[in-house]
């Protein structure tokens, strides 16, 4: 949408311009006026006075030529007079004043009066004349003389009273003219003042948020969006743009930080994704154990049945009751992985294994006991979880001990947690190897190779994230491995409820 | 702090406009300021003799009060200087312009008898102002009754001095035989009863203050015994009075005047003039020009107005310098 400006830089300097010419135009009109005043009533006043004195002249004219008519009667000067008397017959009635006083007004009406009985009288002398009457056109003439003679005073003294009137009114506008140049030079003064303070004025306006514009502008460049909103404090094209800017800037902002929200997001799947990974890959080799056991499994199991009825047939009981267990720990083995087991069934398992353990080495070589509450036999725990510990334990610690080797294996409910305890007497770890081991690194040994990363991720595949298992060892000093687990009760969970 | 341009923009086209109007206000009101002289009825003139200030322009006042109200546009001639010529030219231009009337004060000393016989034949009302000067028949006159002038003085001196007095009259020789007589007549029956004032000497002044001063000086000298001195024109009061003064008569001689200037004023403040006989010069415009209305609307065909006298001396003299020689 389109922000109106209410006071664009464009207005602004129309303004200042304006005011600048107004004050000019104005200095620029008293001068002018005063100075056309003063002209106008001096070329009004010379006019006029040679307009009066020529009509002086041509009244003088004619007294002249009535003169000479008279004594001569010659035509050629009543031609003259004639001429004469028409020229002021027609000027006398314009004849006008330009200094308009009542008395001046006065004085040319008496003029103009005097004026039309003086061609009165010289007419009345000419006929006078032409009838020949000298006695009445010699009075006649001397009355024409009386008012010529008055007429040229009255128009003179009209004269002197309008340069006198002129004079002081000369001196007026002189003056006046005099206090008008001055207030020019005052209004001149005043307006290169102001001009000088609008124009610093207005750069200083117009620059000055440009320039935190720019700076702000070179600070967004480096990539720093943390500035603070520029202010606005004009109402122009420059307020726009600094509006614009402060927009810019915070949209940039937040659009950055939707980008690292979003880039966040992404890296916690991928790693969600890796993790999944992890855990198929370690089901596929469980799964890949599990099948290479489940090779040829009835031939085995045939094979170890043929055996426990070849022992039952020359009585020989133990080797009977070994390869059972033996057949009985081979099918346990070849359970399905995904599917969970109880506690009782595992250890059940670890009791077979190690029952075949002791037939290898001999029933004194190794101690073992298993020790499980009630409560916690009922626990689901994922398929061969104990074996690999109680198996890690035997080729680890005890099988190369020379004395009489222990592992004993408790497993108890404590709140809603399972504590599974493996623990061996046997030679223990030094900090390297437990810190190889705590961080899912595979240790040399010949084991059912389910080691105990296999069985942490298990766990966790099976149970959830909450699945902890502890280290305890010192070299001679034996090993404790704590499997702390979610007591799970039996139908809680399988393999299938991961979606696995 | 925002600056609301708009504001700025109205307040300089407002000045703009104002100064321009005020402009053109003014140079319309210089080009056409005067009334068109056209409207006015009648031209009247008046033509007087400046001898006695500000006298005159109160007299002009009390024309023009009554003219402005009747339309009359009122042409003034004052002659400055005691030039006859002037006074007769102005005289001459009023009566060959046949003006519409004319309010004349006529100088003593001269003649203008032909002028006015000349304004009578083109039936141009004339009325004569101030003193009865001429003797015609032709002529309005508003002003001073010499018998009321003369009368008045009498009774001034008989009231001011008490004991035996000696008195010697100054009478204007421009005034006309029966105005003469008039005068004389009454100012000798106003002392008549008082039989300690006598009349010594009777003299013809000229009505300028110089010749009034030389023929004071000579009375004085020739006749020390005058003790009382009469005068009917305010320049031969003034005259006798700076006499008195320089010869230090102050005392000893009385002054009965007539006429009231600033300085006659002043010398009835000190005391060296007794008293003048004075009219209100306003009165006087008032009624010259009510006569002279009333001649030319044909209402009256020849008329004498007195104007009331007023004896002035050291009690009202503040008074009547205030009413009547300041200029309005």
């Amino acid at each position: 949408m389109k922000k109106r400006i209410n006071q664009s830089i464009r207005i602004k300097l129309i303004c200042s311009f304006l005011i600048l010419s107004c004050i000019f135009a104005l200095v620029n009109f008293f001068s002018y006026y005063t100075e056309r005043t003063l002209l106008k009533r001096i070329n009004a006043l010379l006019t006029n006075n040679i307009k009066l004195k020529e009509y002086t002249s041509n009244v003088d004219n004619l007294v002249n030529s009535l003169e000479k008519y008279l004594v001569s009667r010659n035509f050629d000067m009543l031609r003259e007079y004639l001429h004469y008397g028409q020229l002021i017959e027609a000027t006398y009635p314009q004849l006008t004043i330009i200094e308009e006083s009542i008395d001046n007004y006065l004085l040319l009406e008496n003029i103009k009066n005097m004026s039309r009985f003086f061609l009165y009288e010289a007419d009345k002398a000419v006929q006078a004349k032409r009838a020949r009457n000298s006695e009445e056109y010699h009075q006649c003439f001397v009355e024409v003389v009386r008012y010529s003679v008055n007429i040229k005073w009255a128009i003179d003294r009209l004269i002197i009273k309008q340069l006198e009137e002129n004079s002081r009114q000369y001196l007026q506008i002189s003056n006046r003219l005099f206090y008008t140049q001055r207030l020019s030079l005052f209004l001149i003064i005043s307006a290169l003042i102001v001009g000088i303070v609008v124009a610093i004025w207005i750069s200083f306006r117009l620059t000055d948020p440009l320039r935190k514009l720019a700076e702000a502008a070179e600070v967004v460049s480096t990539g720093d969006f943390s500035i603070e909103p520029l202010p606005v404090s004009t109402d122009d094209e420059i307020a726009v743009v600094t509006e614009a800017f402060n927009d810019m800037v915070a949209s940039i902002t937040r659009l950055f930080e939707e980008i690292k929200s979003q880039s966040n997001l992404e890296k916690r799947l991928k790693e969600q994704e890796l993790q999944n990974l992890i855990m198929k890959n370690t089901l596929r080799e469980a799964e890949l154990h599990s099948l290479q056991s489940q090779i040829n499994p009835h031939f085995l199991f045939n094979t170890l049945n043929a055996g426990v009825q070849l022992a039952i047939m020359e009585d020989a009981e133990k080797t009977s009751e070994f390869i059972d267990k033996v057949a009985s720990l081979l099918r346990y083995s070849l359970r399905r992985i995904e599917n969970p087991v109880t506690l009782r069934e595992e250890a059940n398992n670890v009791k077979t294994y190690f029952f075949i353990l002791q037939t290898r080495y001999g029933p004194d070589r190794f101690k073992f006991s298993v020790n499980i509450q009630a409560e916690a036999a009922v626990c689901q725990i994922p398929l061969l979880t104990l074996q690999p510990l109680v198996e890690n334990a035997l080729i680890h610690g005890i099988e190369n001990l020379e004395s009489k080797g222990e592992i004993i294996v408790n497993a108890y409910c404590h709140e809603d947690r399972l504590l599974v305890e493996v623990f061996d007497n046997g030679q223990g770890m030094d900090e390297i190897t437990l810190t190889r081991l705590q961080n899912n690194e595979k240790l040399p040994g010949h084991t059912t190779g389910l080691g105990l990363a296999n069985v942490r991720e298990r766990s966790r595949l099976f149970l959830g994230e909450s699945c902890k298992m502890r280290i305890k060892s010192a070299p001679g000093k034996g090993t404790k491995i704590t499997l702390d687990l979610p007591a799970v009760k039996e139908g809680g969970v399988g393999i299938e409820d991961l979606g696995c | 702090m925002r600056i609301d341009w708009r504001l700025i923009i109205g307040i300089l086209l407002f000045i703009l406009l104002l100064s321009l109007t005020v402009f053109f206000f003014y140079s319309f009101k210089e080009e056409h300021s005067i009334p068109p002289p056209s409207k006015n009825r009648y031209h009247f003139v008046m033509i007087t003799r400046d001898t006695e200030e500000n006298f005159w322009e109160k007299v002009l006042f009390g024309a023009e009060t009554i003219g402005k109200s009747e339309g009359v546009a009122l042409e003034y001639f004052g002659s400055r200087s005691a030039d006859a010529k002037e006074f007769e030219r102005y005289l001459e231009i009023a009566v060959l312009s046949r003006v519409d009337g004319i309010l004349c004060s006529i100088p003593s000393g001269t003649s203008f008898q032909h002028l006015i016989n000349e304004a009578y034949e083109k039936k141009i009302p004339f009325v004569a102002l101030g003193k009865d000067t001429l003797s015609s028949n032709n002529l309005s006159f508003v002003g001073i009754n010499s018998y009321n002038l003369g009368f008045k003085s009498g009774v001034a001196l008989a009231n001011t001095v008490k004991k035996e007095t000696k008195v010697a009259v100054f009478i204007n020789s421009s005034l006309a035989d029966q105005s003469y007589d008039r005068y004389l007549y009454g100012f000798k029956r106003a002392i008549q009863d008082a039989q300690t004032i006598k009349v010594e000497l009777i003299i013809n002044s000229k009505g300028e203050s110089i010749s009034a001063e030389e023929q004071t000086q000579l009375l004085l000298k020739n006749y020390p015994e005058i003790e009382a001195i009469v005068c009917t024109d305010a320049n031969d009061t003034l005259g006798v009075a700076k006499v008195v003064v320089d010869l230090n008569r102050v005392s000893k001689t009385t002054i009965i005047g007539s006429g009231l200037t600033s300085e006659i004023a002043n010398y009835i403040e000190l005391g060296v003039i007794e008293g003048v006989l004075a009219m209100d010069p306003f009165e006087l415009g008032v009624q010259g020009m009510s006569a002279l209305l009333r001649l030319k609307q044909n209402k009256s065909q020849k008329e004498k107005y007195y104007i009331p006298l007023f004896f002035v001396n050291k009690d009202n003299v503040k008074q009547f310098t205030n009413n009547y020689i300041t200029v309005q």
